[in-house]
Parts: C-alpha cells; sequence; structure tokens
C-alpha cells in the first residue's frame, strides 16, 4: 500500500509529534522552546537500551524505546523546569534554548554517542507505528481540552493572576505542560532514530524546534488536531508546487513562507480557528438543581471566617497599609471604602494571597497569610475573587471562563476522561451546570457564547462575577465591582449582592458608590493612608467626622450621600 | 450499554492494529529485471529501446544549496549531451532534499520506488548520504556519489560508489606540488577542530608534512562558527613561516584568509576543495592572490573535453562552472559508460559495472572506481594568479 510514498507519509507523522510537543505547552502559554534537546536525550538515551532484536519473534523493538524516551524526556523537562519556569515569555524561550544547546554541545562531545559522527541503528519504525504514535497522541489532546486540566491550561494562558485567583496551581501546570512537552519531545526523538536509522548531535539543532515551533503555531491550539493541519499545510504545499511544475529553487519556499504569513495574518488562531469557527453554540441546558444540592454547605452565619491582626505592606519607604485589625464573620456584607490610594486594593490583595503582608499576621479561611505557595490556597479553601480592572480570559467564551471558576471545586478528570469513565462525564456536566447556573444568576446565559471582548463594560464585570461565585465561595471578593457601571446596572448589582448574602456568601467589596454601599453592606470598614479610621454600622460611620473629612470631603456632600 | 460494546470493540480494532503495526516484517528487496532496459551492441553501438531514468538529489534549497545547484546544471548538461549523442536515451529526475536528512529519505524513496530509476546521483552532503545509502544499499539501486568525501561512504555497501575524491586526497597533493614550487620548509597549520571532516584533513596533512621533512612551527585550531581568528594569526605572524595551511569549510575559509592578509600574513596559503570555486575568489577579491588549491577539478587544466565543457556550461547558464559542477557532469558519463558496457541499464548491470570503470578519460582526468566503490583521480594543484586558477 502506498509504496513509495512511505517516507513522505512517515514525515508528516514525525511533524505532527513533534507539533505535538509545541502544543501543549503553548496551550498553556508557555514558550518552551528546549524540545531539540529533550528529543537528543530521548532518543541517544533510549539508544542504550532498546535491544537489537525484535521483541518475542516479531514485535518491534521501538516500543521499548517510545516508554524511555518519554520517561526521558519528561524527567529532563522536570528538572530544567525547576529553575526555567521562574522564566516567562521570551526569557523562558532564551533559557530552553540554551538548554537545547548544551544538549547538542554535549553530545557532540560525549563517546558513546558517537560525536559528531553519530549513531548508526537499525531501522524499527514502520509507517503505520508512526501514525500510531500520533492516533494515540491526538486521542490524548482530544479528551484534554474538555477537561479540568486542559481548562486550567488556558486560564494559565491566558492570564496567571486570575488562574491563581480562581484556585489554579499556576507553578504546578506551567510544571505540566512543560513535562509532558518534554516527554513528547523525548518519543519524537525516539522515532526519528528508529525510523531513519541514525542521528547525530546536528539532527537536534535550533532549526528542529523553529519547524516544530512554526507547525504548532500554524496549526493552532484551539483544536486538538492543530498539529496535524499544521504538519499537513507544510507538506503539503511544496507537493502541491511541485506537482504544478513549479521548479525547486528559492520559489518553493518563498511561497511556503507566504502562505504561511497569509494564515498567521489573517487567522492568529492558526489553520485552527477555520474549524473553531464551525463549532455549534452551547446549548444551556435546563436548570439543573441537583448539580448544586452536592456542593458542601456554607459555614454558620456568625462564625468568625478570617482574622487579620497588624497586617501591613510597605513599598520601600511607602506605606500603602499599617496595622490593619480585621474580622470577618460569615454572612456579613462588609464593605471597604476610602479615597483613592487608601490602600484598599492593597489590603485585598494581602486577603486573598495576592500580596504578602511585611507585617502583622492573618488566616483566612484556615490559610495562614505569608505562608509560602500560591494564591490557588486561598481559592481552594473557599475564597474568590474579582479584580479592578477585569482580568477575563480573553479568548475563551463566557462559559468557560465561568468553568475556570469551577476549578476549586471539581476533580480532576483527565485521567478518566481517557477511560471514558462515567463518573468523569458526571463530573463535567456538573462542572456545567454550575456554570450555567451563575451565568443565569447575573444575567449571561444569553450572551454564553460570546468572548469577553464582545460584552458590554457591565457584563464584562457582571461575568468576572460568575467566574467568581462558580467556584462556590465562602468569602467573596469584589474590588470596585459596580466602576463603570450606570446607576441602573449598578442597582441591580446591589440588588444581586444582597441576594448572594441571603444565600449565605460573605461578601467584601471595595466600592466608591457610596450610595450602593449604604444600601447593602451590613458593616462599613474606612481606609485613609492606609489606616483604619472607622468601621462599624454603615449609615454611623458614614456620619462620623473624621470619614466625612478623610473621605467625603465637604460637608454639604454628606447629606447627599447619607440619606 | 452501547456505549460500553462500542468501546470495547474500538479497543479490540485499536489493540489488533497496534499489534500488527508494530510488527517487524522483512521484505526481501525485489529486484525485477526489465528485458527492455538491455540493448544490443556494446559501447558506442549500444541501443538500448527504452529511455533509461536517471535519478539524482541535490541540495537545491536551503544550507548546502551553495553547492546542489551547480551540481544539478552539471549532471543536467551531461544528460544533455549524452541524449544527443543517441543509441541510449536517459530521463533525468532530480529531487531536492532541502539540505534535510528527511526530505532526503522521502526522496531516494520516491525514486527508487516511484520513479524506478536505474542508479541515482547524489545527495550533496555525507550527512545525508549515510542514511539514504542505507535504503539504497537495502533496495539494490546503485548510488554515485560525486560531492560525498567522507570516510566510510563507500564501505556501505556493493551498491555505494563515489565519483568524489576525498578532502584529505586532494589536499595531500597540494603540500608535495607546493614544496617543489614554493621550496616550504617551515609551515603552519590551521585547521577547524569542530568539522568531522577537517579534523580528519589535518591529520592526513601532518602525516604528509612528516613525510616530505617539513616542519610545522604554529599549530592552531577553530571552529566552524568562528568569525574572529586574529588570534591564531598573531600568532603565525609571530613565526617566519613559508606558507599556511588550511583545513576549513568555506564559511570560515573566506573571514580568515582575509583577516590573514589584512594582518600582514604574506605566506602563501595551502587549501583544499573548499578553496575550489570561482566565488571563493570573487568573495575574497584581493585577498586570493598567492591561494594554493588542491581539487578534484581545475578550470586550467587541460583534460579531455574540459574545455568544452566550460563553454557549454557557460552557455547554458551563464555562469562559469565550479569543481561540484564537474564532478557532477562526470558523474553523467560515468553512469553513461557503466550502461554502455554491457549495453545493460538494469540497476544490476550498472551496479557491476560502475565497480570496473578503469582509467576513464573525463574533465577530471583519468578516472577509476573499484569494486568497493572508491574513486581513484589524480587531484589537480593550483594557485590563485591575478584572480584565476592556473595549474601550479
Amino acid at each position: 500500500m502506498l509504496a513509495g510514498y512511505d517516507t513522505l507519509i512517515t514525515n508528516i507523522a514525525l511533524a505532527v509529534i513533534l507539533a505535538y510537543s509545541f502544543h501543549v505547552v503553548l496551550m498553556a502559554g508557555q514558550l518552551n522552546l528546549g524540545q531539540a534537546g529533550f528529543a537528543s536525550l530521548g532518543a541517544y538515551i533510549s539508544s542504550l537500551v532498546v535491544p537489537a532484536e525484535p521483541l518475542f519473534g516479531s514485535l518491534s523493538p521501538v516500543l521499548i524505546g517510545i516508554p524511555v524516551g518519554a520517561a526521558v524526556g519528561a524527567g529532563a523537562a522536570f528538572l530544567v523546569g525547576l529553575p526555567v519556569l521562574r522564566l516567562r515569555g521570551v526569557f523562558l524561550a532564551i533559557g530552553t534554548i540554551a538548554f537545547g544547546e548544551m544538549v547538542r554541545v554535549f553530545m557532540n562531545n560525549a563517546e558513546w554517542t558517537g560525536g559528531a559522527i553519530g549513531l548508526r541503528v537499525e531501522k524499527w519504525v514502520t509507517v503505520d507505528l508512526a501514525w500510531i504514535v500520533v492516533a494515540v497522541l491526538a486521542y490524548l489532546f482530544w479528551r484534554l481540552g474538555p477537561s479540568r486540566i486542559g481548562r486550567a491550561f488556558a486560564a494559565v494562558r491566558e492570564d496567571e493572576l486570575a488562574a491563581g485567583s480562581m484556585g489554579v496551581d499556576v507553578v504546578r501546570t506551567r510544571m505540566t505542560s512543560f513535562v509532558a512537552s518534554g516527554a513528547i519531545a523525548g518519543v519524537y526523538g525516539v522515532m526519528f532514530l528508529y525510523f531513519f536509522g541514525r542521528i547525530t548531535p546536528t539532527t537536534f539543532d535550533f532549526s528542529l524546534t523553529l519547524g516544530g515551533l512554526v507547525t504548532a503555531v500554524l496549526g493552532g491550539y484551539l483544536v486538538f488536531f492543530g498539529p496535524v493541519l499544521g504538519a499537513g499545510f507544510l507538506t503539503a504545499v511544496p507537493e502541491i508546487q511541485k506537482a504544478l511544475g513549479v521548479e525547486a529553487g528559492w520559489i518553493h519556499p518563498f511561497i511556503t513562507g507566504l502562505l504561511l504569513l497569509a494564515v498567521i495574518l489573517f487567522l492568529p488562531g492558526g489553520l485552527s480557528t477555520l474549524f473553531a469557527r464551525m463549532r455549534r453554540v452551547p446549548a444551556a441546558p435546563d436548570p439543573d438543581l441537583g448539580a448544586l444540592d452536592g456542593l458542601p454547605p456554607l459555614p454558620d452565619r456568625g462564625t468568625p471566617i478570617a482574622r487579620v491582626r497588624g497586617l501591613g505592606k510597605s513599598y520601600g519607604a511607602v506605606q500603602a497599609v499599617r496595622e490593619v485589625d480585621l474580622e470577618i464573620r460569615s454572612g456579613e456584607v462588609l464593605g471597604v471604602i476610602g479615597p483613592n490610594g487608601a490602600g484598599k486594593t492593597t489590603l485585598v490583595n494581602m486577603i486573598s494571597g495576592l500580596e504578602t503582608p511585611t507585617a502583622g499576621e492573618g488566616e483566612i479561611l484556615g490559610v495562614a497569610l505569608g505562608s509560602p505557595g500560591g494564591a490557588h490556597r486561598f481559592a481552594q479553601a473557599g475564597l474568590s475573587r474579582t479584580f479592578q480592572h477585569s482580568k477575563l480570559f480573553d479568548r475563551l467564551t463566557a462559559l468557560d471562563n465561568v468553568l475556570v471558576g469551577t476549578h476549586a471545586i471539581s476533580r480532576s478528570t483527565y485521567l478518566r476522561r481517557l477511560f471514558w469513565m462515567p463518573s468523569a462525564r458526571r463530573d463535567e456536566r456538573r462542572a456545567r451546570a454550575l456554570a450555567w447556573a451563575q451565568l443565569r444568576r447575573v444575567g449571561l446565559a444569553e450572551r454564553a457564547h460570546l468572548r469577553p471582548s464582545a460584552l458590554s463594560y457591565g457584563d464584562q464585570r457582571r461575568l468576572e462575577i460568575a467566574r467568581a461565585l462558580a467556584a462556590h465561595p465562602t468569602l467573596l471578593i469584589l474590588d470596585e465591582p459596580a466602576a463603570g457601571m450606570n446607576h441602573v446596572e449598578a442597582g441591580e448589582l446591589a440588588a444581586l449582592i444582597r441576594g448572594l448574602a441571603e444565600d449565605g456568601i460573605t461578601v467584601l467589596f471595595i466600592e466608591h458608590n457610596v450610595k450602593m454601599v449604604l444600601d447593602t453592606c451590613t458593616r462599613l470598614v474606612v481606609l485613609n493612608f492606609g489606616e483604619v479610621i472607622a468601621s462599624g454600622e454603615p449609615h454611623r460611620v458614614a456620619a462620623d467626622p473624621k470619614v466625612v473629612e478623610a473621605y467625603l470631603g465637604a460637608e454639604e456632600e454628606e447629606s447627599e450621600h447619607v440619606r | 450499554m452501547r456505549l460500553k460494546t462500542s468501546s470495547g470493540a474500538a479497543v479490540i480494532a485499536a489493540a489488533a492494529l497496534l499489534a500488527s503495526a508494530a510488527c517487524v516484517s522483512e521484505e526481501p528487496s525485489s529486484n525485477t529485471t526489465d528485458s527492455a532496459l538491455s540493448g544490443s551492441g556494446t559501447g558506442a553501438d549500444c541501443v538500448i529501446d527504452e529511455t533509461v531514468k536517471i535519478g539524482a538529489v541535490f541540495s537545491l534549497t536551503e544550507g548546502a544549496a551553495f553547492a546542489g545547484l551547480y551540481q544539478q546544471e552539471g549532471l543536467t548538461l551531461a544528460i544533455e549531451q549524452l541524449n544527443a549523442v543517441g543509441g541510449v536515451q536517459y530521463e533525468l529526475i532530480v529531487e531536492d532534499d532541502k539540505t534535510t536528512v528527511e526530505d532526503s529519505v522521502a526522496a531516494f524513496e520516491k525514486l527508487i520506488d516511484r520513479d524506478e530509476v536505474s542508479v541515482i546521483v547524489g545527495p550533496t552532503l555525507s550527512g545525508m548520504a549515510f542514511t539514504t545509502y542505507t535504503d539504497a544499499q537495502s533496495a539494490g539501486v546503485p548510488a554515485l556519489g560525486v560531492s560525498t568525501t567522507a570516510e566510510g561512504i563507500p564501505e556501505i555497501g556493493d551498491y555505494i560508489f563515489r565519483a568524489s575524491v576525498p578532502e584529505e586526497v586532494a589536499l595531500a597533493a597540494s603540500i608535495p606540488a607546493a614544496k617543489e614550487a614554493l621550496g616550504l620548509e617551515k609551515v603552519a597549520v590551521l585547521y577547524d577542530s569542530a568539522d568531522e571532516f577537517t579534523a580528519s584533513a589535518f591529520n592526513t596533512i601532518t602525516d604528509v608534512l612528516n613525510d616530505e621533512g617539513i616542519e610545522i612551527v604554529v599549530e592552531e585550531s577553530f571552529e566552524t562558527t568562528d568569525t574572529d581568528f586574529s588570534a591564531q594569526l598573531n600568532k603565525v605572524l609571530g613565526t617566519e613561516v613559508d606558507a599556511v595551511i588550511l583545513s576549513a569549510l568555506p564559511g570560515a575559509t573566506v573571514p580568515l584568509v582575509k583577516q590573514a592578509r589584512d594582518l600582514g600574513v604574506e605566506a602563501p596559503i595551502v587549501g583544499g576543495n573548499a578553496f575550489n570555486s570561482p566565488v571563493l575568489v570573487g568573495a575574497l577579491e584581493d585577498a586570493s592572490e598567492g591561494l594554493i588549491v588542491g581539487g578534484a577539478w581545475s578550470a586550467a587544466a587541460e583534460t579531455t573535453g574540459n574545455a568544452e565543457f566550460i563553454a557549454a556550461y557557460n552557455e547554458a547558464y551563464e555562469r562559469a562552472p565550479d569543481q561540484f559542477a564537474a564532478q557532477a557532469y562526470t558523474a553523467g558519463f560515468l553512469i553513461d559508460q557503466a550502461v554502455r558496457s554491457d549495453c545493460d541499464a538494469n540497476r544490476e548491470a550498472i551496479k557491476d559495472n560502475l565497480g570496473q570503470i578503469l582509467e576513464f578519460d573525463s574533465i577530471l582526468g583519468p578516472i577509476s572506481i573499484d569494486e568497493s566503490g572508491e574513486v581513484t583521480q589524480e587531484p589537480f594543484v593550483q594557485i590563485v594568479e591575478n584572480g584565476a586558477f592556473t595549474l601550479l
């Protein structure tokens, strides 16, 4: 079958495998360019263990090499990741390129690798085997997409800060994608070695990395088969040119480059954009109240859930927050007000684990402030928040944004999805039901399929609240939720917040709209120059002369606000 | 329930597929003989009815295109001239390997299985030949290298031949010639230690120098990608040497020679194949004066048909040929010789006869290929004078 095309077809498969090792890091927004190094390690080390004779008489010895290559690539990626994953963006790219170069130079100088002359082995990889590996990878990525870890990848890619606040362990997610990339690159190295039968250190040079990256970006990460699209395109274009009688020479790469440019310009998500556009608009399921039943009960009204003492934060000589004592009890709606620069956002950032306090101590839902670890620990303990400037996941639909919110209260589904276990399906259905319930609650069910950029400003703020609510929070922190809303929208928002309080959710919110604060809060804290200057029953606090002076400014405005 | 049965079936199907694909099957290479490819008569009278297909794999794009394009032109020219002779008609199928192993292997497979060529010329680089020639060998297709000078290429198998003199042979020949012309006693040796071919050539150089009784005063190495050679050249400046012997790839040759002349190194520079190109002389401009070059071909050589070759090449491609073009051109005639000697263009016959080419009169001078596939040819030693190659 297809005699004379074996190599061509296998080359496509190999390109796909390599592209998948980029696909997985691009999904999580990590610009890892160390694949050549992982592939090289996988190939060279597997050559030490792959037997020279077929297994059990007829099985390809590469069946041993593939897991070895994957393990070597994953292990190397883990070790390299420990220091390198502190870097981001272009710095991560440079760090990983340096690793690839290190491996190449090492292999060039080591004795057992055959140096520059390289290794020669039997050719054990057949075209079928190569495509089976592709099929397995495609399957793994197909099942990854709508799983909890798949959503975590997307969330980290879009906004690490917001992802962490939604309970996604950012460090671990980045490492997972990095290690997966190393494993796939290791498999690629093994497949390459045993298909061509020979490698030299320069086989795994920077141009290999570049080829894989181009294939992955061209294919795009919006669909699981993006790498197949990319490799197919890059193989088909020269072949079609040849079939059309275009002479080889500079024209070939030129036309290929031109088409590549066109795709990147007009399809920012690569070729996968074409397929992602064909996706159906998700239909809202019937309200499934059963899904909400299984949620853990919120703490009883009045239970202390958070306490901070002597909390302070200084940036050099600037004291943003000082000596703040605060206790939050379940069921409260606590408003934090104060003039611009009073330290309100710094305070909630400390409470939600995004910033480490420089003084004082505290415990939020059982998690100690300042303890090592990321913001996700607070989220997993039941704290959920929005941001002063919306931090939505721009390339995800509204529904997918809210689904990320369910991260903290759902179980990992990926492994169970691989085996089609009904419990995984149940868990995913439950997550979707929770997400839809919150979208309905904020009135965005009709716009669930839109991206945040297509929503109005007020809708974006409400979407962020829905995302925060999807985590089933004990404590919900809203940082200026009504900013930019007109008074009708703000009124609806106030009603929503009161409704949340009735459901037992504790709300802490920063707001400048004093009317809204007075309408909704059960308690008010006023900050000025980083210090608490008043706290207590809202109307009494608002009438406090210190507050009037610090925050409300002129006395005649008081009557207008406090009514 | 339905899900279970269907997924169960899928698992079984996948397992079966996996099991079958993971199997290793040893297919015997089927080499059928086509009687239409063997004709009547011998030598010049040979007539073969069917068109003989010759495949060629060259690096026409990317890294090694500087050589591959000349090779394509040289071989094409040879085939055109051979077809004009009559009796045997050739069809040349050229594939571009884009200077990658993947495409090189794919190109060999296409030529072997789809085009079913009788013989393959190329590939351009030894690095690819190590992979592709094992395929040609196991498929039983003769392959003739025209620039694959690395050690160990003919040893891949009995179907593998080359018409390209290794670098070390060319360099080794230039040293006695230079000694005779310039009276060398003390020399400096500079070589690229990162490249396997130049590094192995360095070993040959030291052996030849010892045999000739020439003293090595300075011995310095550098790496393929280096661009600054002042440290090594200053050591040369500090001594009085009669010549500088250089084993380098074209990339390092140009800056090294230029820097040597700029720094005031006036001794003649002796080099190998990398010097043997009009492009290099053009790039070096005045710095090329006095370079001594050992190579497989010389534009100045009065070998059979050389002047005609250069004239025809200039007419066809509007540029002067280089050594790559000349060797590829010669390959066409060597194949023709092998086909005509038994008047048989089947793969087996070409293989048998390529290994018995003895003192074939070519533009490279008398050239022989033995059964092991290795070439024997007298290299040419030239010196650049007034911007042109002159035989030393």
